[in-house]
């Protein structure tokens, strides 16, 4: 009984946010469209493509966590048949995947475009890189703001959060990292793999510690 | 747990809670299932805290709670079941009309009465497709309330329900609190500021102040022990040190005593000593709550 | 079975007394008949928005007092009582002068100057109502 009251919540967030969902994937639908457009709209598109990747990450978070503490609608949802704890991690389900599936989708045709003919099969590496920085940069906002309750601190980590997706851009941009990827091939360079692997960990160590954050708190008011 | 609901609808016992800015002390307060009690207190007393601990938003620090027989906060999701809890702080999900809360509400609760929800609409004169943004404070709460109403709890919980509403909206809504205990199976905790709401509807009454219960008892017994005396005093006369008297305000020739355990003796007493009694006053739940509360203040100023 | 009492906070009597003395009125000009059966005390809570335990005081009052009887599943009822009806006048009569008789005492007004002001007032009344 309980659990269909945490997917109820879950799904509730899910409508909620539902605005968020589609304008992200159609942003980043029109940026791909775009990016086909000559140079201009390629660099616009590409822009376009990387806003909206990061900034529906923020949205969702504060969506999801901040706007429901701050609106005081969390008293009525733990008003429900529903403990703390599961509250918490209805919280942090629906938002993976509120952000979540959006990104599956746009990794998909994203990927899936370098698969047309004529286009290099290595940028394939690119996107995964991008996105899945991206996702793990999520998972640490996700985190942060669950264990942070200041608006102002909130706010900072939001800011870093920008700051680390465009510095990783621009590192992924340079040169030696990037000429692999303009290739007919997959090429799995020890900077590819590296990302990879640390983006992976990062997500594994973020969930854990928003678990044991969750599961130690005892007052939920 | 047991099918039949248990003799209290709910039982704190030795209960504390420690924040940082804020204590509430070894808390004992139960309720007999089947009545209302009141909670009165000034602001910061621990009326909210004391509610919280009950639905579990909270987690004590010592002691035990049960409510409808659930200990909290382990049972704390079945207890919810067959208890609603409004607080006036508390808001409905943004950007949702008030017909989605009552579909999500009612797909949650099976006994959920959709036709007393239409009554309460028309009641508390909400429009069910109004956006919950669109909601005036007062509706807000009036919504709140029938979202709670409509599912028919065993226990009903309230952090000040009629703050914010206009009169009309709070006749109603004793009303409608009064319709529960038809039920002598259901129970109703409320913290008010309202204390003439208080005087008239609760069975049970518990004053809280600074952490601390003061009291608490059934009102009728509240109203029959507290009185004010007045008294004429002959110049010569000293009037005896009673027991139980609270307060005394003497002035040149007559004297006010304030007493939380009038006996018919009481005045015998007092003319022994060659007072004359002149007044014997009730007084309302509002003067004994004041006079409560500035006694315990004097016995422990801290 | 509606009986419409109603409780006022402004009233000084306390609430339990209004209740009490509701009821008897009703029962001394005959409007509840002996044997009649009245709400139960939940539901004359419910009517008369005022808290259970103060419907069960009077009603245990009344009680005491054979005006009522509560039959443990049946309900309550009107007291079988065939003197019922001029005994609570009477009772009215001398709740009425007992309150009249202290509100005389604080302006002073005792014994003979207290029985003088009743005639006074009783002739009056006769003069206006012939």
């Amino acid at each position: 009984m309980s659990s269909s009251v945490f997917w109820a919540l879950v799904r509730k967030d899910l409508y909620l946010q539902r605005g968020i969902m589609i304008v992200t994937v159609l942003t980043c639908l029109l940026a791909v469209v775009l990016t086909s457009l000559g140079k201009v709209g390629l660099a616009v598109g590409g822009v376009l493509f990387l806003t909206a990747d990061i900034a529906s990450g923020i949205f969702i978070a504060m969506y999801s966590l901040m706007a429901e503490r701050k609106g005081l609608s969390h008293l009525f949802a733990l008003s429900l048949p529903i403990s703390g704890f599961r509250y918490d991690l209805s919280k942090l389900v629906s938002g993976y995947l509120a952000y979540g599936i959006p990104w599956l989708v746009l990794t998909s045709i994203a990927a899936s475009l370098f698969l047309l003919p004529g286009q290099d099969r290595g940028m394939i590496v690119y996107v995964l890189l991008l996105q899945m920085f991206a996702l793990a940069l999520f998972s640490v906002m996700l985190a942060v703001l669950f264990a942070v309750k200041s608006e102002l601190m909130s706010a900072a980590v939001i800011v870093v959060v920008n700051i680390c997706f465009s510095l990783f851009v621009v590192d992924l941009n340079l040169p030696q990292n990037a000429q692999p990827m303009h290739g007919p091939t997959l090429v799995w360079t020890r900077f590819a793999v590296t990302g990879l692997c640390v983006d992976a960990a990062v997500m594994a160590l973020t969930l854990i510690f928003a678990l044991a954050l969750l599961s130690r708190r005892r007052d939920h008011f | 747990m047991s099918t039949d609901l248990p003799a209290n609808a709910f039982c704190l016992q030795g209960v504390s809670k420690t924040f940082s800015y804020f204590r509430l002390e070894g808390l004992n307060l139960s309720l007999p299932q089947g009545q209302i009690m009141g909670l009165v207190g000034p602001n910061g007393a621990g009326k909210s805290t004391t509610i919280r601990l009950l639905m579990g938003l909270v987690a004590a620090d010592a002691g035990a709670i049960e409510a409808l027989g659930f200990r909290i906060p382990d049972q704390v999701e079945q207890a919810k079941r067959a208890i609603a809890f409004v607080s006036d702080d508390m808001r409905l999900f943004s950007n949702a009309t008030l017909d989605w809360h009552m579909r999500f509400v009612a797909s949650i609760y099976p006994q959920w009465d959709e036709l007393y929800a239409r009554q309460l609409l028309k009641r508390f004169n909400l429009r069910a497709e109004q956006t919950v943004t669109k909601l005036s404070r007062g509706e807000h709460v009036k919504a709140l309330l029938l979202l709670a109403l409509a599912r028919r709890p065993a226990l009903l919980v309230l952090d000040e329900p009629t703050s914010g509403l206009d009169p009309v909206a709070r006749h109603e809504l004793l009303a409608e609190l009064m319709e529960i205990v038809r039920d002598e199976r259901r129970s109703i905790l409320f913290s008010s500021h309202n204390t003439q709401d208080v005087e008239r509807i609760c069975d049970q009454i518990a004053f809280i102040d600074r952490g601390r219960l003061v009291d608490s008892r059934d009102k009728e017994s509240f109203l029959e022990r507290w009185r004010r005396i007045s008294v004429d005093v002959p110049t010569g006369v000293v009037l005896p040190r009673l027991a139980d008297v609270v307060d005394v305000s003497l002035g040149e020739r007559v004297a006010v005593l304030t007493t939380d355990n009038y006996l018919p003796q009481t005045q015998a007493l007092l003319e022994q000593s060659g007072g004359r009694v002149r007044d014997v006053q009730r007084m309302s739940l509002e003067e004994i709550f004041v006079a409560c509360v500035m006694r315990s203040r004097e016995r422990e100023p801290s | 079975m509606h009986i419409p009492i109603q409780v006022s906070q402004t009233d000084p009597r306390p609430m339990y007394l209004q209740i009490k003395e509701q009821l008897r009125h009703r029962i001394a000009v005959g409007e509840l008949q002996p044997g009649e059966e009245i709400p139960s005390i939940r539901a004359l809570a419910v009517s008369t928005r005022v808290s259970v335990i103060t419907i069960k005081r009077a009603y245990l009052e009344l009680e005491h007092e054979g005006v009522i009887l509560t039959r443990q599943g049946r309900g309550s009822f009107v007291a079988e009582n065939a003197n019922l009806g001029s005994h609570l006048q009477a009772q009215e009569l001398d709740e009425q002068l007992t309150a009249a008789v202290h509100t005389a005492a604080l302006l002073g007004i005792k014994g003979e100057a207290l029985v003088e002001r009743l005639r006074e007032i009783e002739r009056d009344l006769q003069k206006r109502q012939p």
